[in-house]
């Protein structure tokens, strides 16, 4: 066999996670979207691992908003066992600017992804399998109208629909997609979109007037969008199905564990604790005694969550700590916050401002990073709570609480 | 991390393995080893210890082989390094090398045990070395197939045999690289290391088999099939890929502390025990009838020993002195005096030299180091190891931020045992250091804020670090940062002594930083140089109400116990001489005349 001849080129991946993901904050006030944790790994990591699962090694990473976060999680790739190169998009001007900061890199076909979504290998198999030069992975879904609809039309891209901003059901773009290198002549003529920058669905338009065809592949995989903070909820439930759970850390006698609960090395379940899967807790977790934590819940590494606490359908981040007899339920909690002792968050029926729109929703608390607060605090449902913020002793908090604030009851 | 190597071709094999295993040195590693086929049998050289060392030793065996040869490194987080247990591992004439674990090992080595053969090592890896040797009658390739096929668990192996033309590379679940030059074949865990011979590369794939000739590579995957070698052309830049995206190695171990603090606090501690486990190896009762600490150290490892002087007292009730290791000549120990060396490589000459002294004088002593298996290790009664993982930028960063962490570790465990803490005080700073990661990030998110600092102040003459009690060293680590990679004559002073002499240095061209978390003491310090006209950096806790008043510039941190400030602070230092040197284009990572490990006296 002569190798010389041989210079297949492997299939290269583009993965856009420049952006910081505005609507989720305050949890993205310290880190972009694409670090947000569902079943205890940032988005991203699935992203890498559908990648990795397809054979595409070579993997390019445009990164902006909090890089360093997004470096010092996954360095050199060599964990996840592919290669990645960063790209910096110090300028924030949309996904279109983003992608055409990587033609030096790429001369052949190749995939791009969005950094924030929760995908498996199979949709990106099929993404990868799927006939046509230009192919937009595309779910079906009903949805609340925040994403870009597909008109299909004799199989091929015939329009896309921008955040038609009503609810309906329709053949969604997940923001995957398959180019060959001819897209940057595109990127380059690209229109600036009504958010002032230049982003891939517009620029993707564009080609499909000039006459270029773009084929839709309906992903039977899994796919799943966090828009805003609380939607995190409902990935974290899909991202818990996604792994198989192992009892790595120590259980004690008199605890219980039923169904699929993943406990990681160093992390200790007291005695007298209930656990009911699925759940996945981090490292160096320390959890009870008589701690309940019950399905769809996310612990990050070294939480400790306290005697005679419930938590329910909610993510804790790394560090996160609640003292005793609290409840926590449909919320998500970011590090290294500190919850005291007899902390309620109710859960229920809210409306939200995000971005100066009010959305209607159901969960109970937001919380972002190195939030403190005292014991028998009571969060209302729909409280979102800002980097950094105090809440004294007693206080009754609810609706939106801002970063570096102190409440004093 | 483990690494791989093997080379066949037309040039003498030793050097080239030695040369690619020093490409995976970066990786970490405590013991390495090289078998080459050289006039028709295997030669093994293997060792703990260093690759230079074995490499001299290779040439004092007259540089032995020919164009065929593998080779191991091994950085090993649990368990002893040993001689022995270093690779390759060989049975009859063949030798192999393996990264993974071989899940099945007990099973495997009992049946080949029946069978007679004799186990030199604890290793799972040579396992497979028997195993191979049995099943190999004239074909290698299929010899390693069938033992593969008997294989539970993850590997990335090199064989070799004397009698065979070729060598036989597989992966499962390990990372494996095959490079092909003109004529020769590489092979190595990741690309960076293959790319000084070629740039044409071959990924293997999970459960692919290869035998490697001088001109060509066949390939077979798991079902049978002979594969075509994909090759792909690699355009970017090694040393860039080893930095992640950062532009420095010292930029992103800087980076890395909050989890290197996390790792090293990691099983450690007990929040409901109120305690701290390590393994000492010395008895709660010589614990308690200690009377001193003499702690030896270098560098910035001197450093963070004199944080310990004030520690000990407090928490345990323990005089300590500190001793620079080059300096430690005729001090005599008292007896129940527990010996403490510091030092990142665990191999620095004048720490180990006064450690040995000092050890004839009897007494315990530990060793807080962040490489197992290093020389240190083996003088001491017990270690305590920072788990940062290997640091390649010259100037310490996170491993000294480790040092403190993991002599707040020794202090609390001291001070329980010798019952000077109470559990319920040692409960509460066990609580406050297990959110100390999260606060070195807040730390972190102020790079810019700080940058703007250094570049305004970069074109200083001298810099002047204050800093009292916990802060001092502190003080010392950041004047040492400031020299070492920004070349600027720095002073670091206990707030106190300024008036006794320093002051007179004082002018309005000299920026100085003070160390302002721990107390209100430093106030008046920063009035007696703002009064000469300097610029005062302050760094304070959040939300101090007076320190704006006094200084000229504040850099807030997060509020924490004073103890802890002191690695918030090195946090600051550290960014702010980075980007002092970054903003006057210095080579950061390699500062003229230093080296990493400094292992002559």
């Amino acid at each position: 066999m002569d190798l010389s001849t041989l210079a297949v080129m492997d299939l290269k991946g583009v993965i856009l996670a420049a952006g910081e993901g505005r609507r989720c904050r305050p949890l993205t006030q310290t880190r972009s979207k694409v670090m947000l944790p569902v079943g205890n790994r940032p988005f991203m990591e699935y992203v890498i691992r559908a990648l990795a699962a397809n054979d595409i090694k070579e993997i390019y990473v445009v990164v902006g908003y909090q890089k360093e976060r997004v470096m010092d999680y996954f360095e050199d790739g060599i964990d996840f066992d592919v290669n990645i190169t960063y790209i910096e998009q110090n300028e924030l001007l949309g996904t279109a600017h983003a992608l055409l900061k990587v033609k030096p890199y790429v001369d052949e076909e190749f995939l791009v992804v969005n950094g924030d979504n929760l995908i498996d290998k199979r949709a990106i198999a099929e993404l990868v399998m799927a006939e046509g030069e230009n192919v937009i992975l595309s779910a079906l879904r009903r949805h609340s109208g925040d994403y870009g609809v597909l008109i299909i039309d004799n199989g091929l891209v015939k329009e896309i629909i921008e955040k038609p901003g009503r609810p309906c059901s329709g053949i969604l773009n997940t923001g995957a997609y398959k180019f060959t290198p001819e897209v940057f002549d595109a990127l380059k003529q690209a229109p600036i979109s009504e958010r002032g920058s230049y982003e891939l669905p517009e620029t993707i338009m564009h080609m499909i007037l000039e006459g270029v065809e773009v084929r839709p592949q309906i992903t039977k995989g899994i796919w799943a969008d966090a828009i805003f903070a609380w939607d995190l909820l409902n990935a974290n439930n899909l991202a818990l199905g996604m792994d198989e759970p192992k009892i790595l850390g120590g259980v004690e006698e008199g605890a219980v564990i039923k169904g699929p609960v993943h406990v990681g090395a160093g992390s200790i379940i007291r005695s007298g604790s209930y656990l009911v899967g699925p759940i996945s807790i981090g490292e160096d977790c320390d959890i009870g005694p008589n701690a309940v934590i019950l399905p769809s819940t996310s612990v990050g590494n070294s939480a400790k969550i306290g005697p005679l606490t419930e938590v329910r359908n909610s993510i804790l981040m790394n560090d996160a700590r609640i003292g005793s007899s609290s409840i926590v339920s449909d919320s998500v909690i970011g590090a290294s916050c500190t919850l005291g002792d007899q902390v309620v968050v109710e859960t229920g029926d809210c409306v939200v401002e995000i971005e100066g729109l009010f959305q209607r929703a159901e969960f109970g608390a937001i919380i972002a990073d190195d939030v403190s607060a005292g014991a028998r605090v009571l969060a209302s449902p729909g409280t979102v709570v800002g980097t950094k913020a105090c809440i004294g002793s007693g206080a009754a908090i609810s609706g939106m609480i801002k970063r570096d604030s102190r409440v004093i009851c | 991390m483990c690494g791989i190597v093997a080379y066949i071709g037309e040039d003498k094999a030793g050097p080239i393995l030695f040369d690619t295993l020093k490409r995976l040195e970066y990786r970490g590693y405590d013991s390495a080893g090289v078998a080459v086929l050289s006039q028709g049998s295997v030669k093994v050289l293997k060792s703990s210890g260093r690759i230079a060392d074995l490499e001299k030793s290779y040439k004092r065996m007259g540089s032995p082989g020919e164009g065929m040869g593998i080779g191991h490194t091994r950085w090993a987080t649990h368990g002893r390094p040993s001689d022995i247990n270093a690779h390759p591992h060989t049975s009859g004439e063949i030798a192999i090398v393996h990264n993974g674990i071989i899940e099945n090992y007990l099973d495997l080595r009992e049946l080949l045990a029946e069978m007679g053969y004799e186990f030199q090592s604890e290793t799972d890896s040579e396992v497979l070395a028997h195993l191979i040797h049995f099943y190999y009658k004239e074909d290698l390739f299929a010899a390693t197939l069938k033992a593969l096929e008997k294989v539970e668990g993850s590997y990335a192996i090199a064989v070799m045999a004397a009698s065979s033309p070729y060598i036989v590379c597989a992966r499962r679940e390990s990372p494996l690289v095959l490079g092909k030059g003109s004529s020769s074949v590489f092979v190595a865990s990741d690309i960076p290391a293959l790319l000084p011979y070629t740039r044409d590369v071959i990924r293997l794939k999970d459960g692919d088999i290869a035998r490697i000739y001088k001109d060509r590579i066949e390939i077979i995957d798991r079902s049978g099939r002979l594969l075509e070698a994909e090759v792909e052309r690699i355009t970017w830049d090694a040393d860039a890929a080893e930095k992640g995206g950062y532009t420095h190695f010292m930029l992103k171990e800087i980076h890395e502390q909050p989890r290197a603090i996390r790792e090293t606090i990691s099983g450690r501690i007990s929040e409901i025990d109120g305690d701290v486990r390590l393994s000492l190896g010395i008895s709660e009762e010589e614990i308690r009838s200690l009377e001193r600490v003499s702690i030896i150290a270098c560098g910035t490892s001197y450093h963070a020993g004199m944080l310990a002087r004030n520690l000990f007292v407090r928490a345990a009730g323990l005089p300590v002195d500190v001793e620079v290791a080059s300096e430690f000549i005729n001090l005599q120990l008292r007896p129940r005096t527990l010996l403490l060396g510091i030092t990142q490589s665990g191999e620095t000459a004048d720490t180990l030299l006064a450690l040995k002294k000092a050890k004839a004088c009897g007494g315990r002593s530990l060793a807080i180091t962040n490489v197992v298996g290093s020389t240190v290790t083996e003088l001491v009664d017990g270690t305590i190891f920072t788990r940062c993982g290997p640091e390649i930028g010259v100037a310490a960063t996170k491993t000294f931020t480790s040092q403190l962490v993991a002599i707040i570790l020794l202090a609390i465990r001291l001070g329980r045992a010798r019952g000077h803490l109470t559990p319920d005080q040692s409960r509460k700073m066990l609580i406050e250091l297990s959110k100390l990661p999260g606060l070195v990030q807040r730390v972190l998110e102020k790079r810019e804020e700080i940058r703007k600092v250094a570049e305004r102040f970069s074109a200083a003459s001298s810099y002047f670090f204050i800093g009292r009690d916990y802060l001092y060293p502190i003080s010392l680590e950041g004047a040492l940062k400031m020299k070492e990679i920004a070349y600027i004559p720095s002073e670091g002073y206990a707030g106190g002594e300024l008036k006794h002499g320093p002051l007179a240095l004082i002018t309005e061209k000299t920026p100085v930083v003070a160390l302002a978390t721990c107390g209100k003491k430093i106030q008046s310090n920063i009035k007696e140089v703002r009064a000469r006209g300097a610029e005062v950096i302050a760094l304070a806790a959040e939300g101090d109400p007076d320190i704006a008043k006094v200084a000229s510039l504040v850099i807030e941190l997060p509020e924490t116990r004073p103890i802890y400030s002191a690695v918030l602070c090195t946090v600051a230092v550290q960014l702010l001489a980075y980007y002092t040197a970054n903003k006057l284009g210095l080579p950061i990572d390699k500062p003229r005349n230093l080296a990493k490990c400094v292992t002559v006296e």
